[in-house]
């Protein structure tokens, strides 16, 4: 590595340098997402170890296309949206059949929910964590729609499934991840 | 606390979490890496190698149809004869036919097929002298026949039989079909190949771990190997011509080009480089001898043996911000035996499929770089590509 710190390196220069396939370049743009990735596929994977798979593949895909990268919105949020599409592609491909039955086994109307306190507690890793626990149908619309801000719309294409669906789960994993916190 | 409310707090918590993403995690993305780029060098190499084949391939086909004698009889009517040479041979064939119409039916039956059904159209647009020729030879023989023998009828086999049981043309084909079996053939292949000893028959273009790590360590100041390497599926390819020997029998000699890489962490003037790839560039010359045990009109299948002499023309080191090329002195040596088929898509262009086995030989002369070829002299390889028969 050059003596050039990380930070003293524009974005823009590194796309390019990333673009030219400069391995130093590539390894530098890792260094700055890795740890923020790395929690994002943790999120939706539940598992660190699949997180890592799906990390590497994410990355890949972008070095492969990065040149396709338009710069009209952040360059940050464009890689998330990579390793979102990456996580729900692998969580597609291994639990299509757990997913739809354990949806079944959580009621749909919430319970009252008044320890706010409870949760101001709690920190970053404690809350990873639960999520994390979470069954991968409910952690997939959960992360999707209030860690990252989608639509009801938004979530049904990407995942295929009816909007109605979509708010059916979501309200199921908010009882789900409050009854845990509840335990607490 | 509403939904709301529950969902922002969680949000401000989580989004900006992170996790820490180890050394041993870049480590198998530049893996992937690599892997990726070789498997873009090999496709484009394979796109490379099937354009030339193609471009190729088309010139052969256009250059056999220009051989076609249907092609030339056309070309050379329309080239060469002219109305007034037609002529006289309408003429002629017109005479033909007005003695046959008063000859008695039977005898008419008898003449050659070619002349009674023939549209008239037909004869008279022929260009071709060679044919009107004998054409004009078959009538005149008729003519005497009718002569000597009308009004009785005239036996079929006095007339009809010698033309219609011999197809010369026929012959004609199979004889040059013959010739051409025997001419030279360019083959232009590519081919993978893996350690059949080691991890076996690798399914990807990723790296396999040999048990051995024999060849030569290189020289002084260059990365000297630390640990297990892994190596990488090497690339070939090159072109070989086969020239018959006898019946079944070609040898063949060509010339061909292999990129073999490894990779493992290195010591470099006291320095640990973990990845350190070692990249070789060989050219080498093979010969072989080949069999042909089926050998049908478009598919031929065959056994084969061969030798071949590599020449490392460069051996460049990577590792860390360094790269270091050093050449190497020596041949690498090797033998093969296997069986291969091939199909031939047209008269000069086949496909074919050869799956072997190599042995590469140890120079202890001049030993070379360390690469999958001295860890694990067991190879299996298949090689495939296109075959053009030169006239």
């Amino acid at each position: 590595m050059s003596e050039i710190k990380d930070s003293q390196i524009s974005e823009k220069d590194l796309i390019q340098g990333c673009i030219r396939g400069d391995r130093t370049a590539q390894r530098r743009l890792y260094d700055r997402y890795a740890p923020t990735m790395l929690a994002l596929c943790s999120r939706y994977t539940g598992s660190r170890d699949t997180a890592q798979d799906v990390l590497i593949e994410g990355f890949l895909t972008i070095f492969d296309k990065i040149g396709t990268y338009r710069a009209q919105g952040s360059f940050e949020g464009w890689m998330r949206r990579i390793f979102i599409n990456e996580s729900l592609m692998y969580i597609r491909k291994n639990d299509v059949l757990r997913y739809a039955d354990e949806i079944e086994n959580v009621p749909e109307t919430g319970l009252g929910f008044e320890s706010h306190g409870v949760v101001e507690k709690m920190n970053a890793d404690q809350l990873m964590e639960l999520i994390m626990e979470m069954p991968v149908g409910f952690r997939s619309i959960f992360n999707l729609y209030v860690i990252e801000g989608y639509s009801h719309q938004e979530i049904a294409e990407a995942l295929g499934i009816t909007e109605g669906s979509s708010r059916s789960q979501l309200s199921r994993g908010r009882v789900w991840l409050q009854e845990r916190i509840k335990k607490l | 606390m509403t939904e709301k409310e529950f969902d922002e707090l969680l949000r401000s918590k989580v989004s900006g979490c992170t996790r820490e993403a180890g050394e041993d995690l870049w480590s198998r993305l530049d893996a992937g890496l690599a892997r990726r780029k070789r498997a873009r060098v090999i496709r484009r190499s394979f796109a490379a190698v099937a354009a030339a084949a193609a471009c190729l391939a088309v010139g052969l086909v256009l250059s056999d149809r220009s051989d076609d004698p249907a092609v030339q009889e056309n070309t050379f009517a329309k080239a060469e004869v002219t109305e007034t040479e037609v002529m006289p041979i309408r003429e002629q064939i017109r005479s033909v036919e007005d003695r046959l119409a008063k000859a008695s039916t039977p005898a008419r039956a008898s003449m050659p097929a070619k002349i009674a059904t023939a549209p008239k159209e037909e004869l008279s647009e022929t260009g071709n002298t060679q044919e009107l020729h004998e054409d004009r030879t078959i009538g005149t023989d008729t003519e005497e026949i009718i002569s000597e023998t009308a009004p009785q009828t005239v036996k079929k086999e006095d007339v009809a039989e010698p033309v219609q049981n011999i197809d010369w043309a026929a012959l004609a084909r199979e004889d040059e079909k013959e010739a051409s079996r025997r001419s030279p053939l360019l083959a232009l292949a590519s081919n993978l190949t893996s350690n059949a000893a080691g991890d076996g028959f690798m399914a990807e273009l990723g790296p396999s771990h040999a048990s051995s790590q024999s060849g030569l360590h290189p020289e002084a100041g260059l990365p000297v190997p630390v640990d297990q390497p892994e190596y990488y599926m090497p690339l070939s390819f090159g072109a070989q011509i086969k020239i018959p020997l006898g019946k079944r029998l070609y040898a063949g000699i060509g010339a061909s080009y292999s990129y073999i890489v490894s990779k493992y962490a290195a010591l470099s003037n006291g320095v640990l480089y973990p990845e350190t790839y070692s990249q070789l560039h060989y050219v080498g010359i093979p010969v072989n001898l080949q069999y042909n045990f089926i050998e049908n009109r478009s598919f031929d299948a065959y056994a084969s043996v061969g030798a071949m002499a590599d020449k490392c023309l460069n051996a460049r080191y990577v590792y860390g911000n360094n790269v270091q090329n050093s050449s190497v002195e020596g041949l690498q040596y090797s033998a093969s035996a296997g069986v291969g088929v091939e199909y031939w898509m047209t008269r000069n262009v086949g496909i074919y499929l050869d799956p072997s086995i190599v042995w590469y030989f140890n120079n202890t002369t001049h030993p070379q770089p360390l690469s999958i070829r001295t860890a694990e002299p067991l190879q299996a390889r298949f090689e495939a590509g296109l075959r053009f028969r030169f006239k």
